[in-house]
């Protein structure tokens, strides 16, 4: 379990960073899109502050979940990122499906992981 | 304190899912929209899940902040959402911005009124088995 956690802990540490890194550095062309996923990228980047925050945040959590420091905030601040990568991809790139759904199930089993401080969180009062 | 709570809650409660119901049921006209915020808009209506995800979040802690039960789990549920409300209107509809930072700082607040909910999440330490 510990080594499981390590690996894909790691793992999408490294995706997290790459994504940022190369996006801030500029390292790869952008790839011709087509449909509405090019008129929600359109959208994002008319909004001016969207992809920036996100791509911050990607390079925070990834450092992060690499270092393994602060995992337990970061595990559960990263749902709403790989809720809505899975989601874009389902529902506008279904290429991208099997690395989003390993994104979002990593982050699932991470949060299980840890499930014992996450259990204050659910009190009904 | 528990009467700021209680009147900070049930206030962004209503605000949440009358926005969500007014969604679903459409009830509110479109505002009409230009440049940046009408190509932002048209984004978010082509991506197909985001803005009924967004509305049944909105609807969803709505109810529970108006019931006041798992409160604790909608104020960490609906923070990215009051934090892109914010932002959204801050950098494309500044007409938007007293609601939208009122949102926001209630959602904080009601963070800080359930504060020890959420120290566990602050530990060093993790549990000796999978770690």
């Amino acid at each position: 379990m510990r080594i499981a956690t390590i690996i894909i802990r790691s793992l999408i540490g490294l995706l997290l960073l790459f994504a940022s890194i190369s996006y801030f550095l500029h390292l790869f062309p952008e790839p011709p899109l087509a449909g509405n996923m090019k008129i929600f990228n359109d959208g994002i980047k008319a909004s001016g502050y969207l992809m920036p925050l996100v791509k911050t945040i990607e390079l925070i959590y990834g450092l992060s979940f690499l270092v393994g420091k602060f995992n337990k905030l970061t595990f559960i601040l990263l749902m709403p990122i790989s809720v809505n990568i899975i989601c874009t991809h389902l529902f506008l790139a279904p290429e991208g499906i099997p690395v989003a759904s390993f994104v979002f199930l990593g982050n699932i089993f991470l949060i299980y992981t840890k499930w014992d401080s996450y259990k204050a969180l659910f009190t009904a009062n | 304190m528990k009467t700021a709570t209680f009147f900070i809650r049930t206030i962004i409660g209503l605000l949440l899912v009358f926005v969500s119901v007014a969604y679903f049921f459409n009830l509110m006209p479109d505002l009409a929209s230009t440049g940046d915020f009408k190509a932002f808009q048209l984004g978010l209506i082509s991506s197909v899940y985001l803005m009924p995800m967004v509305k049944t979040i909105e609807l969803l802690c709505g109810i529970s902040y108006l019931t006041g039960q798992y409160v604790a789990l909608s104020n960490l549920i609906v923070l990215p959402v009051s934090t892109n409300i914010l932002f959204i209107n801050f950098f494309l509809n500044p007409n938007g911005i007293p609601l939208a930072l009122f949102v926001f700082l209630g959602n904080l607040f009601l963070i800080y009124v359930h504060w020890k909910n959420y120290k566990s999440l602050f530990t060093r330490k993790s549990i000796k088995q999978f770690d």
